[in-house]
Formats: C-alpha cells, sequence, structure tokens
C-alpha cells in the first residue's frame, strides 16, 4: 500500500463519511519520492483542505515513514493535466473536431453531433423556429441576421441552434462555428484579461463564420462582457457572418442588457417556441423512446404521459426514463398500468398542485390579488383577465365540467368560462405579455 | 446504581457503503445508483425522500462505491451550504460523479441556483455522471431559477421510501453489531415502540447506547435499555 493510501485509510477513520467524502475522497494524488501532490477540483476545495487537513496528513505521514516524510502541496488541478484555474468545459460529445482546421485547435465547436434537424420534432408550436432555423443553416449570413429565438425552459432552443451549426458545417466543412452558453463566453473572456490574452479572444471570436450563443440573459449585469460582445456582434455582422443567439424571453424583455445591444438583437429575426400541444407531446416521447430505449412506445402510455406532464420537453424525458428504468427493473415491458406505478409519486404531487383551488390560489399570488377578488362579481381588467387566465387554466389542467368551473369562480355561468376560453386563445396570440403569464402560471401548476 | 467506566475517547467512525444499506422497499433506487457508481447508470438521476429515509446514506455509498471502481467523486451536503461558496462548483466536471445531496437547502439562493445551473450544464457537456437528492420531488422544490428547475426534471426521480418495522429492526441489529455490541430482536423492538423512527434518530441512539453499554459494562437487555433511556435525547 503506497503512502496516500495508507493516509486516506487513516482519514477515513478519523473523520466523518461525510467530511471523508467531501473534501478527501475527491483528491487525486501524485506520489514523488520525496512528495506527495494532491490535485483538487478549484481554490475552493485547495483552500478547505490546507486549513483544515493538512496538519493532520502531515503529522500521519511523519509516524509511518522512518525517514523524512514526503512534503505534502495541495493544488488547482486533476492528474490529467494540472491547470492554474478551472477551464472551460470542452464537450466530449463534440464529435466535429475533424471538420476544424488544425490551427484554430484551440477554439473547438462545442456541438452536439445528435442535435440535427432530423431528431427535432416539429410541432405547431416550434415550427416556425425551425423553418427559419433551417433556411439559415443552409444559407448562413445572407437570410436573417442574427437569428434570435426564445422560449421558456426546455423547449428545445439548444436543440435548434446545435441542428443550425452541424448542419452549417455539413454543407461548408471549411467553416469555423463555434456554440457557446453566455456563461462560458464571460468565464473565457475573464481569463483572457487575467493572462492578458484578451487579444486573442477577440481574434478569435471575430473570425468565426458562425457564433450561436445560447441563453443569452445570463450576460444581465455583465458590462465588460456586454461591451465585448457588442464589438464582436458588430465585426461579426459586417463582415456578414451568422449570429444566432437565444433566450427565454423576447430581446426587449431581457433586463439588464445595454440597450444597443437588445436593439441589435431585433435587426434579423426574432422567432418564438412555445410548449408542444399534446400531439406533439405524444411524438417527441415516441421518438425519444426510440433513441433511450430503442423500443416502441405504446401509444396510449405515450398520451397517458403526455397528458399529464405539459410544460418542458425535459419533464417529459425525466418520466420517460423513470418509465425505461421500472421496466428494465422489472423485466416486464412497458404497459400502461407499469407506468402509473412509475409516476406514481410524481403524478400523486401534480394532482395535489392542479385541483381549482390551487389554481385559484396561485393566479391569484402570481398577480398580487386575494383569491376573494378573482370570485367577486368585479369586473375591472386587472381582476377580469386573472380571473380570465385562471378559468382557462381549470378547463385545461382538470376535469371538471365548465359549469363546475363557473361555480368554483363565485357562481358564475358555464358560458363564462367558454367566454373567458375564447378570450384568453385570443390574448395569448396577440399579446406577449399575456401570452408570458400564461405559460409561467402552466409550468408552476404543472411541473 | 450503575458503575461506570470512562470509554476511550477515540471515535470510530463507521462505514457507510452498500452493504451497509439495508434494501428494504428500496431496490429500484439502489440498483439505479449502484449502476452510476458502475459507470453504467444514466447520466443525471434524482433521490426524493423524506428527512431520515436513508438518502445521505444511499449517496455516500455510491461515492464509496465509484472510488473503489477508479471513479473520482465528490459529495456534497448542502446542509453545509452555510460554510460554502459556490465557488466549490467550479472545476467538478473534471471528476466522474458528483452527488449534490438535499438540494432543497439552497433553493431560494439566487446565487447557488445560477452556480449550480451552469454545473449541470458543464457536467452534462463533458458526460459526467450526477446524482442530487431532495426531500421532495423537483416540482414540489422552491426553485426560483426555471432553468435550473426543469433540468432537475431531466432525469427518473426515485422516490425513497422508509424501511418498515422489520427492516428498520434488522437496520438497528446491524449498525450495533458494526459497533462491537448485540442487540436482540426483542431490544430492538422495544426501541422503536418508544422512539422516532427515522434513521437519523436511530443511528444517533446507536452510538448512544454504545456509549453507555461500554460505560456500565452492561449488555443492551430491555431492563437496562428502559434504565438509561430516560437520559436519551436527540
Amino acid at each position: 500500500m503506497n503512502r496516500w493510501k495508507k493516509c486516506l485509510a487513516h482519514l477515513e477513520s478519523e473523520l466523518t463519511p461525510q467530511q471523508f467524502n467531501t473534501w478527501i475522497r475527491p483528491l487525486q494524488a501524485e506520489e514523488q519520492a520525496e512528495a506527495i501532490l494532491l490535485f483538487a477540483p478549484n481554490s475552493f476545495v485547495v483552500d478547505w483542505v490546507r486549513n483544515n487537513y493538512i496538519k493532520t496528513i502531515d503529522t500521519f505521514l511523519r509516524s509511518i515513514c522512518s525517514d523524512t516524510p514526503p512534503k505534502v502541496t495541495v493544488h488547482i488541478g486533476s492528474l490529467k493535466k494540472t491547470i492554474d484555474s478551472p477551464t472551460p468545459s470542452q464537450p466530449k460529445f463534440g464529435h466535429r473536431r475533424s471538420n476544424v482546421r488544425s490551427n484554430e485547435r484551440s477554439m473547438p465547436t462545442n456541438l452536439n453531433a445528435s442535435f440535427t434537424f432530423d431528431s427535432f420534432v416539429e410541432g405547431k408550436s416550434n415550427q416556425i423556429a425551425k423553418a427559419a432555423s433551417f433556411q439559415i443553416a443552409n444559407n448562413p449570413g445572407k437570410t436573417y441576421n442574427p437569428l434570435f429565438i426564445y422560449g421558456g425552459v426546455g423547449l428545445g432552443k439548444t436543440h435548434l441552434m446545435h441542428a443550425i451549426g452541424n448542419m452549417i458545417i455539413k454543407n461548408n466543412p471549411d467553416h469555423r462555428v463555434v456554440y457557446i452558453r453566455s456563461e462560458q463566453f464571460v468565464a473565457e473572456m475573464v481569463r483572457g484579461l487575467q493572462h492578458n490574452t484578451i487579444d486573442d479572444f477577440k481574434k478569435r471570436y471575430r473570425s468565426v463564420n458562425a457564433l450561436l450563443i445560447d441563453d443569452i440573459q445570463f450576460f444581465v449585469g455583465k458590462e465588460r462582457s456586454q461591451e465585448e460582445f457588442f464589438h464582436t456582434f458588430n465585426a461579426l455582422l459586417e463582415s456578414d457572418q451568422q449570429i444566432i443567439l437565444s433566450s427565454d424571453r423576447f430581446p426587449k424583455e431581457v433586463k439588464g442588457i445595454e440597450e444597443r445591444l437588445k436593439s441589435r438583437f431585433g435587426w434579423g429575426l426574432t422567432t418564438a417556441i412555445d410548449p408542444p400541444d399534446l400531439e406533439t407531446r405524444v411524438a417527441i416521447l415516441q421518438s425519444k423512446a426510440l433513441q433511450f430505449n430503442n423500443a416502441e412506445l405504446p401509444i396510449e402510455v405515450a398520451f397517458f404521459i403526455g397528458k399529464r406532464i405539459r410544460s418542458n420537453i425535459r419533464e417529459l424525458e425525466g418520466a420517460l426514463k423513470r418509465v425505461i428504468a421500472n421496466a428494465t427493473f422489472t423485466a416486464q415491458p412497458i404497459s400502461l398500468e407499469s407506468t402509473k406505478e412509475a409516476l406514481r409519486d410524481m403524478l400523486a404531487v401534480q394532482d395535489r398542485l392542479v385541483s381549482i383551488d390551487n389554481i385559484q390560489k396561485i393566479v391569484a399570488e402570481y398577480f398580487q390579488l386575494r383569491t376573494s377578488e378573482l370570485l367577486s362579481p368585479r369586473r375591472s381588467r386587472s381582476i377580469a383577465r386573472p380571473r380570465q387566465i385562471a378559468m382557462t387554466l381549470a378547463k385545461e389542467l382538470t376535469n371538471h365540467s365548465l359549469p363546475e368551473i363557473g361555480e368554483a369562480f363565485g357562481g358564475r355561468d358555464h358560458t363564462t368560462v367558454l367566454h373567458a376560453n375564447r378570450k384568453i386563445a385570443e390574448l395569448r396570440e396577440s399579446e406577449l405579455r399575456i401570452r408570458e403569464d400564461y405559460t409561467n402560471l402552466l409550468r408552476i401548476l404543472s411541473t | 446504581m450503575i458503575k461506570e467506566q470512562l470509554p476511550l475517547g477515540f471515535k470510530t467512525q463507521h462505514q457507510v457503503n452498500f452493504d451497509t444499506l439495508i434494501t428494504g422497499p428500496n431496490s429500484q433506487p439502489i440498483a439505479a445508483l449502484r449502476a452510476c457508481a458502475n459507470a453504467q447508470g444514466e447520466q443525471f438521476s434524482f433521490i426524493c425522500g423524506a428527512s431520515g429515509c436513508g438518502k445521505s446514506h444511499l449517496l455516500q455509498a455510491t461515492i464509496a462505491q465509484a472510488d473503489e471502481n477508479s471513479l473520482s467523486a465528490l459529495y456534497l451536503p448542502m446542509s453545509e451550504i452555510n460554510q460554502l461558496d459556490p465557488e466549490i462548483l467550479l472545476g467538478l466536471e473534471q471528476l466522474s460523479l458528483i452527488c449534490l445531496d438535499d438540494i432543497q437547502l439552497a433553493a431560494g439562493s439566487a446565487d447557488w441556483e445560477e452556480a449550480l445551473f451552469h454545473l449541470f450544464n458543464r457536467l452534462r457537456e463533458r458526460n459526467c455522471t450526477l446524482i442530487v437528492s431532495a426531500n421532495q420531488p423537483p416540482s414540489r422544490l422552491n426553485i426560483q431559477l426555471a432553468d435550473l428547475a426543469s433540468r432537475l426534471t431531466w432525469g427518473p426521480c426515485y422516490q425513497l421510501q422508509p424501511l418498515d418495522e422489520l427492516d428498520q429492526q434488522q437496520a438497528l441489529i446491524e449498525a450495533a453489531e458494526r459497533r462491537g455490541i448485540t442487540l436482540n430482536g426483542d431490544t430492538a423492538r422495544y426501541l422503536l415502540q418508544r422512539l422516532p423512527r427515522d434513521m437519523h434518530s436511530l443511528m444517533d441512539l446507536i452510538d448512544w447506547l454504545d456509549h453507555h453499554s461500554l460505560a456500565a459494562q452492561r449488555k443492551l437487555t430491555i431492563p437496562f435499555v428502559r434504565e438509561i433511556m430516560q437520559g436519551w435525547q436527540r
């Protein structure tokens, strides 16, 4: 047993399992003749180990070494490579490296090869975004520039961005395409400033053929990064290189981003992705089942899951994976019964959430009203709109009849519920704010 | 009057691994996490269950097993959040497996939520395995950042069920055995009928009984346990 392994055994008996598993087990050790180098993932862990455990380690090593004990030092990094600070992610799935010329090897595309247009399930909620993306992928820099894709979480924005990037490279193998999350862009820029390599950073990003930046809302409050991004943006646009951006909201609604940037975001095409309808959710489930399990998902199972999980595609995937895990564990085929069993706890939680009472409570809280106001006869718009939204949600999320819903809303007629449904459907098409409010409430109530 | 012997002052830490875990009704989540520790599981899994049903034990057993398989792994209890800084999440994608325990304790903290969201993305890009636990399913957590909330629903969610009385009895007997003391079925039953039955309380109790049994040099019989139980407080 080497010295570090002996030390580990000693620490495991001395420390609580929690301390050992958090601070000691993740350390990677390199033993040298007169030293032991310990590698930790970040400076926080390095400092913690130095402050709390290094003395114990030194004392123990002195007790087991007959001659001079090894000097123990703690560094940031891993055995694979030693670094001064954490590097940006280098995705394993960026299998497009072969398409990147050797002199650009330091700049991976970061593209996930499995996110293509073929694997993107199209429905009413995303068909315009998909069509625009497809057109841009085939004519980068020439049609809509920039393309701004926005929509709620887990609806496929990132998938579309990767699909565009993958197709650009497929059509133009010598094109330099980079997908990056805004947080990575910021981290790289900060590193450039720290290491005096900011000019390399600028050059790198201003020389790509397509720049895809995901979740730009995380640029919020980072003025220096926004400034740099502004210049990168202008340089790329002037040379007709494609820019694709995504966010969880409409460009003008992103708070904490400079106005000049926001206005530029709207220069090209802005397109939304909405939550998928039932048919699309079922199609997504069937497609994912083939991908995860290489097997068809019974249609009644797909409808069962699709009806209950409405908010986003990630949650559909999570539920499907749970159903597949259950079937694999029990060695039984997937059936409606086994699906209900596997999702029992999750669905019980949802059932508690989507009663009419709870819809009224959550809608009232969301609009900062009292529940009693929603049920009152008052017809001012500030109360009537939330009431109509709540009625529409009650119709969509519960199995109550329209008369029952009307009754629950202060004894109203079922035709009032019907009118509310029509009105909200119409307003969701024409008013961005109503659409966002409705989507947010749907997410709160059904996730 | 009990004649006391002063127990030796050293503490013995107890092994937390799959062998010391009572399966009970939780064979599926245990199998799922064991697969993760063997690099054959889902990239992301969520474990939920009430306090004291064994989530932390299961997560730490997974870490120990991963370590045996030479996978670099880290266990991070969010119960320590007050002493920690979100910076601790930087660079964790260099490891193979991360277990985040009690994530509900980070809910509502904007800094932690954003840092966890970025960690999630980095782990996913690097194909690192992430296991998250909480006292409730993801949809019931008070996570403010929608981007993080949706990511927590991305994998299978397993609910850990509390052990039934027989399994708890077995867990008590085995825990006592690991500490070198004998606890018979009758005494275990006696304890379970009189005390909070979550595993945290029960394991604290076993430590306490171990100490007093050694001090008094008595076996854990019902009369002895009845005599000393009045002094036990969690």
